[in-house]
C-alpha cells in the first residue's frame, strides 16, 4: 500500500505538472517566462481564500482563483506585448516579484470560531482546512489532483491537435512568418497567456489546499525557473514532455535519498546539459513525429 | 492592380528609397531588380505590411493599404516569399502549407477544431494540391528543416500561393541556387506558378527575370530608374550604368 510520504510525493508531482504545463504552453509559442509562479501564487491565495474565509465550495474556489490568475495573466500579456525574448522574460520576472512582494503586504483576516483567520503578510496564510473540514484522504484528495491533471492533459492535447494549437507553434517557431499568414501575433500570444495563466492557477489552489499553509516566499523566483526546466529537459514536442520533466526532478531527484542535499546541483547540470545536447528537450518535436511515424507503421502492419 | 505613389523610406541617414512610383499591371509577371541596396527589399516589406512607409500611398485593386500590418495585407490578397527562406522549421511540408490557410478560419469558433485530420478536407485537398504543383508531394510528411534549399523555396512558394492570392510576391526565389536549380525553379514559376496569376519577381539573376517577366522595373539607390518591357529595360544605358558602372 501507498504510505503518505510516497502519496505526497505524487501529489507534489501532479501539482506542479500544472505549473510546468503552464511554462510549456507559453515555451511552445516562443515565449520564455519567468513568471508562472505568480499565477500560481495568486490562485493559491485567492482559491484559499475563498474556501477558508468566504466558505466557498472547493470546485467554485479552484474555478475563482485559476480565473483570476488566467486574468492577471492576460494583463501582464498585454503589458508585456511588445517586448519579447530576454526582455520579455526579465519582464515576467519584475512582474512576478512584484506580485510576490505585494503578497508579504496581504493582510486580510476574518474572525472564525474566536480565530483570526487569513493571509497576514510574511506570517503567510494558515487554517486552510478545506481537506480537513471535509475528511479528506491523502489518497482521495492526490486522486483529485490527477483527476484536474487528467482534464487539463486531454484539454491540452485537443489544443494541440486544433488550429489554434498549430498557431501557438507557428507562433513559437517565427513570429514575423505567423503574421504573414494573415494572423495577427498579439490576439494568439494573450490567449496562450491566458490560458497558461489559467492552469497554473489551477495548480495553486490545489496547492495551498493540500498544505494547508501558504506563504510568499513559496512562490519565489526558483518555482518559475523550475516549471521553464521541467519542459525544456522533457521535451517541447508533445504536452508530455513537462510531466516527464517533473517527474525526473520530484520523482527522482527529490525522492531518492542519495541526491539529498545535492539536486539542485544534479538538477542545474542536467539543465545545462540538456541545453546544449537536446536544446528542445528528451521528446522534440523530431522525435515526436518520428515515434508518431513508427507508430503508424507498426499500426498499419 | 497594385500601385505605389511616390513611396518614400528613411532609415536614420540613410533614404532606402526616394519618390517611388511603381504600377503593378494585373495578370502578368512583374520582375523587380536592381543592384544590392538599391531598395528592393525595402519595397517589398512595404508592399507586404513589414515597414510603414515615411511618405506616399500604396493603392491595391483601388484601397489605399498604406500603413496596413502584414498580417492585413496578407488577408487584402498579398501573399509573399522571402529572401532569406524562412519556413515553419520544425513543422512537417504539409503542415507549413496548411499554415497559410489557418487564417481563413480564424475569426470563429472552428479555430479550435482539428486541422486537416480526415482525407475529405477541403483544406487538406488545397494543400496537396498545392505541394503536388510545385512537386513536393511525396515529402508532405518530412519535417521542414530537413529539406535542401531548392525544396525549402519551393515549399515557400506552395505557402505562398495556396491561399490564391490576388498578388503573389517572390523574393529572390532563386536566391542561393546553382543554375541548374535556377533554371528548374524558373519553368516551375512560368509553366505552373505564373500562368492565370498576378505576381511579382524580385530578382538578380537576368536569366530567369528574362524567362518569366513580361514588365519589369529597375531600383537604384532607392530610386527608380527605369520601367517597361524587359526587353526595352535592359537595354537602356541607366540600368546597363547600374549593373556594370561606368567606363
Amino acid at each position: 500500500m501507498l504510505n503518505d510520504y510516497v502519496l505526497t510525493i505524487i501529489s507534489n508531482i501532479g501539482m506542479i505538472s500544472l505549473i510546468a504545463l503552464s511554462a510549456y504552453l507559453l515555451l511552445v509559442t516562443g515565449q520564455i517566462s519567468f513568471g508562472q509562479q505568480a499565477f500560481f501564487g495568486i490562485s493559491a491565495y485567492a482559491g484559499a481564500i475563498a474556501t477558508t474565509l468566504w466558505g466557498w465550495p472547493f470546485w467554485l474556489a479552484l474555478i475563482f482563483g485559476s480565473g483570476l490568475a488566467g486574468l492577471a495573466a492576460g494583463l501582464i500579456g498585454l503589458l508585456t506585448l511588445r517586448i519579447s525574448g530576454m526582455y520579455f522574460s526579465i519582464a515576467t520576472l519584475a512582474f512576478a516579484e512584484m506580485i510576490r512582494l505585494s503578497l508579504f503586504k496581504l493582510t486580510y483576516q476574518i474572525e472564525i470560531d474566536g480565530e483570526l483567520v487569513g493571509p497576514n503578510g510574511a506570517e503567510g496564510f494558515g487554517e486552510i482546512r478545506w481537506i480537513f473540514d471535509h475528511d479528506i484522504s491523502v489518497m482521495e484528495y492526490t486522486l483529485l489532483i490527477y483527476g484536474v491533471l487528467m482534464l487539463v492533459l486531454v484539454g491540452m492535447v485537443l489544443l494541440e491537435r486544433s488550429r489554434l494549437g498549430m498557431i501557438f507553434r507557428m507562433l513559437g517557431s517565427d513570429a514575423l512568418l505567423t503574421r504573414a499568414q494573415g494572423l495577427n501575433p498579439v490576439r494568439y500570444k494573450i490567449t496562450a497567456a491566458v490560458i497558461a495563466g489559467f492552469i497554473a492557477g489551477l495548480g495553486g489552489t490545489l496547492y495551498a489546499h493540500s498544505f494547508t499553509y501558504i506563504e510568499p516566499q513559496i512562490f519565489n523566483v526558483m518555482l518559475g525557473v523550475h516549471s521553464l526546466a521541467y519542459g525544456l529537459i522533457g521535451g517541447l514536442g508533445t504536452v508530455l514532455g513537462p510531466l516527464i520533466g517533473v517527474a525526473i526532478d520530484i520523482g527522482f531527484l527529490e525522492s531518492i535519498r542519495i541526491f539529498q542535499g545535492y539536486r539542485m546541483i544534479v538538477f542545474g547540470g542536467l539543465v545545462a546539459v540538456m541545453l546544449i545536447f537536446m536544446p528542445r528537450g528528451i521528446l522534440d518535436e523530431a522525435r515526436v513525429y518520428w515515434i508518431k511515424a513508427v507508430a503508424r507503421r507498426w499500426f498499419n502492419a | 492592380m497594385l500601385e505605389l505613389r511616390s513611396v518614400s523610406k528613411v532609415f536614420g541617414e540613410l533614404s532606402a528609397l526616394h519618390q517611388v512610383d511603381l504600377s503593378i499591371p494585373p495578370g502578368r509577371v512583374s520582375g523587380l531588380i536592381g543592384p544590392n541596396g538599391s531598395g528592393k527589399t525595402t519595397l517589398v516589406n512595404i508592399i507586404t505590411g513589414i515597414y510603414a512607409p515615411d511618405t506616399g500611398k500604396i493603392l491595391f485593386n483601388g484601397v489605399d493599404i498604406t500603413g496596413s500590418t502584414a498580417d492585413q495585407t496578407t488577408r487584402f490578397g498579398i501573399a509573399r516569399t522571402f529572401q532569406n527562406i524562412r519556413i515553419f522549421s520544425r513543422m512537417t511540408v504539409l503542415e507549413n502549407v496548411l499554415a497559410a490557410l489557418i487564417s481563413l478560419n480564424d475569426q470563429s469558433w472552428r479555430i479550435l477544431r482539428g486541422y486537416a485530420k480526415s482525407a475529405d478536407d477541403p483544406q487538406l485537398k488545397i494543400a496537396l494540391k498545392a505541394l503536388e504543383t510545385v512537386e513536393l508531394l511525396n515529402e508532405a510528411g518530412v519535417v521542414a528543416a530537413e529539406l535542401p534549399l531548392p525544396l525549402r523555396r519551393r515549399l515557400e512558394i506552395a505557402r505562398a500561393f495556396v491561399r490564391d492570392p490576388e498578388l503573389l510576391v517572390l523574393d529572390e526565389p532563386a536566391g542561393g541556387m546553382t543554375p541548374t536549380e535556377t533554371s528548374t525553379i524558373a519553368s516551375l514559376i512560368r509553366e505552373r506558378i505564373a500562368p492565370g496569376r498576378t505576381c511579382l519577381v524580385i530578382e538578380h539573376k537576368m536569366d530567369l527575370i528574362s524567362d518569366v517577366c513580361q514588365h519589369l522595373c529597375v531600383l537604384n539607390h532607392g530610386e527608380k530608374i527605369a520601367e517597361g518591357s524587359p526587353g526595352n529595360v535592359l537595354e537602356q544605358p541607366q540600368v546597363i550604368e547600374a549593373y556594370l558602372g561606368r567606363d
